[in-house]
């Protein structure tokens, strides 16, 4: 049959092994942000255990599924103790996948409790979807570059897909609410008008600038995709750290950061390279050890890039 | 099985993003600043002020009634329309700090910066949109 080699690629893509160190990373990468979201990132979110129920209103989901009840002072308190309570095994490794079912219901009910008074955040499609398919994969080591999993490779892809669908249909939306005149409007003023920093208040006196980042902005959106399909290992982290870059510039000029999308992308990255306990005890030496690696690079060329599973390894089923 | 997931996940965040709205979390539209704002026109910027018993007047903020502008936004046609609703950010406030003076006016205030071709011109004006005041004289 003439179609297999295309199927089996496309199979191949989806299921690329990832070795299971990534994913003790990014349990303790998820759990780590929980427990600095409620208290820094958006303690508004347990303000509204004060707010009275009058000015909840409902999403979607909640009216379909009468699961979620109107919060109010111990239902907004009773969560966030459950949330932290299990995301502190679920970082540490202890009964992952129990923990992560809980956390990741605990965390939906959160952000249900966030999103229903008459504002929706958007940019943590990816987290959301991190936390439902952490609890879905094995039990996991730090540092364990070894043992590849197909089922990982497959839920991180969908994390990734999901960061990028954050970025595409984010221009997407622009066209769509925006218009095509969006890339020549005055959002940028706007929002620096609203929450500018000493970093980006200056922009204000050069709007040719925010409209040219406007137009900079669609177009990184709309190229984003491209970061699933490259091949070469460091193109793909440059885009990914570009990524990075682009969220912190944004926060400079308007505090705005993204957090739980930029702990979602890390999956991009090669985190089973980490090794905590290596990392301390070579502490000390670090600034030799760095030294003495990049000198090593420059001596053997490329070849020890690949730690990294090959991409031809055959999927077994 | 899990192709067919992954391909679930996508059909739905491009259904919401065309035809859905904010309502479909978690899959919506991400439309962070997606609106286009004219060059030539008035910039927004809305916020609550409220006069307590003694007299003082001071911005309701979201840190002091965990309700926040954004969501004071998203609200406010409901607050125009019946600015009785907004006792309950009085509420809210009080619920959070029931040891001050309680509130007797809540206001929405936008305050208006005019641009012209992007710039500010330095023209402002502030706009009362809705109130609401306390009657029970008891």
């Amino acid at each position: 049959m003439t179609p297999l080699p295309l199927a089996r690629k496309a199979t191949g893509w989806f299921f690329q092994p990832v070795a299971l160190g990534r994913v003790a990373a990014m349990r303790f990468l998820a759990g780590a942000f929980i427990w600095v979201d409620w208290w820094w990132y958006m303690p508004w979110i347990l303000g509204h255990r004060h707010v009275p129920g009058e000015l909840y209103q409902p999403l979607f989901i909640a009216r379909v599924l009468p699961v979620f009840p109107v919060p109010n002072y111990w239902i907004v308190v009773g969560t966030l103790v459950v949330l932290l309570a299990a995301a502190t095994p679920m970082m540490l490794g202890y009964k992952p996948r129990l923990f992560g079912w809980i956390v990741a219901v605990a965390y939906f009910e959160w952000m249900i409790i966030a999103m229903s008074y008459g504002k929706v955040d958007h940019g943590k499609f990816g987290f959301l979807l991190l936390l439902f398919l952490l609890p879905t994969m094995p039990k996991a080591r730090w540092g364990d570059r070894r043992t590849l999993s197909e089922h990982v490779g497959w839920g991180f892809n969908l994390v990734q897909i999901g960061v990028i669908c954050t970025y595409f249909f984010a221009a997407w939306a622009k066209i769509r609410y925006g218009g095509w005149e969006w890339v020549n409007s005055a959002t940028m003023t706007w929002a620096i008008l609203r929450r500018g920093t000493e970093f980006s208040t200056w922009l204000l006196d050069y709007p040719w600038m925010l409209r040219a980042s406007q137009w900079g902005m669609v177009c990184f959106e709309l190229l984003s995709p491209i970061v699933m399909f490259v091949a070469a290992k460091r193109v793909k982290y440059g885009i990914v750290a570009f990524f990075y870059c682009f969220h912190l510039t944004v926060y400079l000029a308007v505090e705005i950061s993204f957090l739980p999308h930029m702990v979602a992308m890390a999956c991009f990255l090669p985190l089973e390279r980490i090794r905590p306990r290596d990392l301390i005890r070579n502490l000390p030496r670090a600034p030799g050890l760095v030294r003495a690696k990049l000198k090593a690079r420059k001596r053997v060329p490329a070849q020890r890039e690949a730690p990294e599973p090959l991409p031809e390894a055959e999927p077994a089923s | 099985m899990r192709v067919s997931i992954t391909m679930v996940v996508l059909a739905l965040v491009t259904a919401t993003t065309f035809w859905g709205a904010d309502d479909f979390f978690p899959f919506a539209p991400f439309k962070m600043y997606s609106f286009s704002k004219e060059l030539d026109g008035w910039a927004g910027s809305t916020r609550v002020e409220a006069v307590n018993e003694e007299g003082e007047r001071f911005s309701l903020t979201e840190r002091i009634t965990g309700f926040r502008r954004a969501e004071l936004e998203g609200q406010k046609g409901r607050f125009i329309d019946d600015p009785e609703l907004l006792r309950f950010i009085a509420e809210a406030y009080e619920n959070t700090n029931p040891e001050k003076p309680e509130i007797v006016t809540v206001e929405i205030i936008e305050r208006r910066y005019r641009l012209e071709d992007g710039h500010q011109t330095g023209e402002v004006i502030e706009v009362v949109e809705a109130t609401w005041t306390r009657e029970d004289d008891a």
